[in-house]
């Protein structure tokens, strides 16, 4: 792990985080909604 | 009366969506663009041009998509022509039917290479080929590019086959029960694989303690390690760009294609973005740690970045095949890898053929199979000229036009067409409707002014370095150049076709979409 610099471990955190924000952050609101396109017909 | 096809769940779509988006490049173009673009600083013109160029293509996208179903139309040249009375509108969108179709000629070849290394990694057969070289042969001699173990073309012909009635049997299906219940489960599945291969990276670190540089770490490091001085040269924010682009499928008509069985009223802001953000997951989490640090682990970084350099299937293919045979249970972590490339590729070459199936059954009153089986007559027809000839160039010609530049044209008039001639107002509020999101306003800018010029900015570039070279075969050799012109002619005919039929419908009916109650009624 030390073979890992502390510019590629950050800029590795701020992709990763803005990846996992976006993915997390919109499921969660899907996935509380409802879930059937025909449950709200 | 009988409705129009659409998805039975928001969960289903967002899958089918990403499956969709989620390709090989993901996991095999992505690392390398990474890596040789400025490492950890490639992710700043990577996420600048995801914000400016790919999510706003992907809005305009899933609009057009969800406003052509309105009309009964699930392939460009009809969602086109709804959005202006111009009559050549229709004719921009045969390109997008030309596109996909095309790519999915190629593709289902270059994926049944993955299902046939999945299955010789189950039984063993390339155990003895631990080096490149050796590897390098036995896939060339099942591409029968080379000589080596195999003595004919037949096992790669086999797993063509096979790829093609995986694809096909999924498409006949339809909508909800074969694209969305195939993504419900393909799309999991593959993105478990890729968390455990990313589990192996991390365990694996340097598998010689004689050679601790040869380790899965200096392979992450090498990805990620920021070298701001190349912020400043203009190609690193083109190859950024071009990443961006491919890896959301933008362009190609298959977003459009599968918003169209949306309700006119169904949010798109936020299941976009959902779909986005697990294609960005496959990539910058899964593809950044798996390829490049597994071969800096077994051939360090030196001869990583020349195997790298040597393209995406000499890295994905011939390296990690070799690799595999070297470690214990290699056989079945040799079988993740090849069958998540697989599962990636049908989730992607599925999509490529829908929007011809729509074209045939909302133009032409073909019914689902029917439709299905046309296509795929011509996808086995046209596949034959890759196999055949793929050591002449022809599928190489083929990804050039039709998987790289004509995207860029499709997104160019898209978004212009979008934002100008239809209206940003009116398209603005198209993308609003029914969203469970509150888009930023100064999106409604960025598509009708920043987007526009990205693209022309990408297209005048690409033109200049690639296409006017490739155009006058420029580095081709001779013996290829029969080929080439031979993959031009194919396509050129595919789309006069395409046009004639358009012409047709358009003379017919003014193309106005058979209903679903037409269609089954058949012809």
């Amino acid at each position: 792990m030390d073979q890992i610099s502390t510019g590629a471990y950050i800029f590795m955190g701020l992709g990763w985080g803005f990846v996992i924000w976006m993915v997390v952050s919109s499921m969660k609101k899907i996935l509380t909604d409802k879930i059937s396109y025909e449950e709200e017909d | 009366m009988a409705e129009r096809e659409h998805w039975n769940s928001r969960l289903g779509l967002i899958f089918a969506m990403a499956g969709n988006a989620v390709g090989l490049g993901n996991f095999l173009r992505f690392p390398v663009q990474a890596a040789q673009n400025g490492g950890g600083a490639f992710m700043i013109p990577y996420f600048t041009a995801f914000i400016l160029l790919a999510i706003p293509l992907m809005w305009v996208e899933w609009s057009i998509g969800r406003r052509g179903g309105q009309y009964g139309h699930g392939s460009l040249p009809g969602m086109f022509d709804t959005l202006t009375k111009s009559k050549v509108a229709k004719y921009f969108g045969a390109i997008g039917i030309l596109i996909s179709t095309l790519v999915m000629i190629y593709y289902v070849y270059i994926i049944s290479w993955t299902l046939g290394f999945s299955f010789f990694s189950l039984i063993g057969t390339f155990n003895d080929f631990h080096t490149l070289e050796s590897m390098k042969t036995f896939l060339y001699s099942y591409q029968g590019v080379g000589e080596g173990y195999f003595e004919s073309q037949w096992p790669a012909y086999i797993f063509l086959l096979l790829t093609l009635a995986v694809n096909f049997y999924i498409l006949s299906k339809g909508i909800s029960g074969g694209i969305e219940k195939f993504a419900t489960i393909a799309v999991p599945l593959l993105i478990g694989f890729g968390i455990v291969l990313v589990a192996w990276v991390f365990f694996l670190g340097a598998p010689n303690p004689a050679l601790p540089d040869f380790s899965t770490f200096v392979g992450i490091n090498y990805i990620w390690e920021p070298n701001f001085e190349l912020l400043g040269n203009s190609k690193i924010w083109l190859a950024a760009a071009g990443q961006v682009f491919f890896t959301l499928s933008v362009g190609m008509g298959t977003l459009q294609a599968y918003a169209s069985y949306l309700d006119k009223d169904d949010d798109i802001a936020l299941s976009g973005l959902a779909t986005a953000g697990i294609n960005e997951f496959s990539e910058v989490i899964l593809g950044s740690m798996i390829a490049i640090p597994i071969a800096t682990a077994f051939f360090g970084l030196a001869m990583t970045q020349t195997i790298a350099e040597a393209g995406a299937f000499d890295l994905g293919i011939i390296a990690m095949a070799s690799v595999f045979t070297e470690i214990p249970f290699g056989n079945i972590l040799s079988f993740i890898w090849f069958f998540l490339l697989f599962i990636a590729g049908v989730t992607s070459s599925v999509a490529m053929a829908q929007p011809l199936i729509s074209f045939l059954q909302e133009q032409f009153r073909f019914n689902r199979n029917k439709a299905t089986v046309a296509v795929g007559i011509l996808i086995f027809i046209g596949v034959h000229f890759v196999f055949l000839y793929l050591e002449h160039g022809f599928l190489e010609e083929m990804d050039y036009w039709a998987g790289t530049f004509g995207l860029v044209i499709i997104s160019l008039f898209e978004v212009i067409l979008f934002a100008w001639i239809f209206g940003m107002d009116k398209g603005w509020e198209e993308i609003n409707r029914g969203s469970d999101i509150k888009i930023p306003k100064i999106f409604y800018y960025i598509i009708k002014y920043v987007t526009p010029t990205y693209l022309l900015f990408i297209l005048i570039f690409w033109t200049y370095q690639d296409a006017i070279p490739t155009l006058l075969m420029e580095n081709t050799k001779e013996a290829d150049i029969a080929y080439k012109w031979g993959a031009r002619a194919f396509m050129t005919a595919i789309f006069m076709s395409l046009c004639g039929m358009i012409w047709l419908a358009w003379k017919r009916n003014n193309g106005k979409a058979y209903t679903q109650e037409e269609i089954e009624g058949g012809k």
